[in-house]
């Protein structure tokens, strides 16, 4: 139910530096979805 | 409500969502606060970050009171329980069936140019017709409706969770 195209989407992978979740992420303050921390290395 | 020129700007207290409706309906959420929004795809997930001053809006084709009560839903799942968007592909038969969509941004313009579902840039968002063109702008303390169609009806209701 989102109005777009996930693929097309600029999405940055990103690896949390504290518990190694990698994700794919959008937006400017990226936060690990697993851990909550910030200290995260994005690709971009 | 304020009007300046051609631009409407509502309030929007902490605990309220603004319905917006010209032959579809509109609803209106500031962030508020940092969030994260999960989009899922049969194969992949991204992770949305929302900052205090993004806008949820979700779009229903109908206005009626079911999708009123379908949006206060649907922002229910989003940002209180944490439940996942699911994108579906392009031309997938489910499109079609689909009744509201969702975007998240500081600014969000409305098309009905586009199909439902299948745009890449999250600040496009499809609308029923009558609130195509109509851009909704994210201000300190609610929002501003640029290119509000005439007739627009406009409200705002408690998120009472």
């Amino acid at each position: 139910m989102a109005d777009i195209d996930i693929k097309k989407m600029k999405t940055r992978k990103c690896r949390c530096l504290d518990c190694g979740n990698e994700f794919k992420g959008v937006g400017r303050r990226v936060i690990c979805p697993s851990c909550q921390s910030d200290n995260v290395e994005c690709e971009g | 409500m304020r009007r300046l020129g051609g631009t409407l700007e509502f309030k929007i207290n902490e605990d309220e969502i603004l319905f917006v409706e010209a032959g579809g309906l509109l609803g209106v959420i500031p962030s508020r606060r940092e969030r994260t929004i999960f989009m899922n795809t049969a194969e992949d997930e991204v992770a949305l970050f929302l900052e205090p001053r993004d806008l949820i809006v979700i779009s229903a084709f109908r206005a009626d009171d079911k999708m009123r009560r379908g949006i206060k839903a649907l922002a229910y799942l989003l940002l209180e329980t944490g439940n996942p968007l699911v994108v579906l592909p392009e031309d997938h038969p489910g499109s079609r069936r689909l009744k509201m969509v969702v975007s998240a941004a500081d600014r969000v313009r409305l098309s009905c140019d586009i199909t439902p579902g299948t745009h890449p840039d999250h600040h496009l968002l499809c609308s029923a017709p009558a609130l195509s063109g109509m851009e909704i702008v994210s201000v300190d303390g609610g929002v501003e409706l640029l290119n509000a169609p005439p007739g627009i009806r406009v409200w705002r209701e408690v998120l009472d969770w």
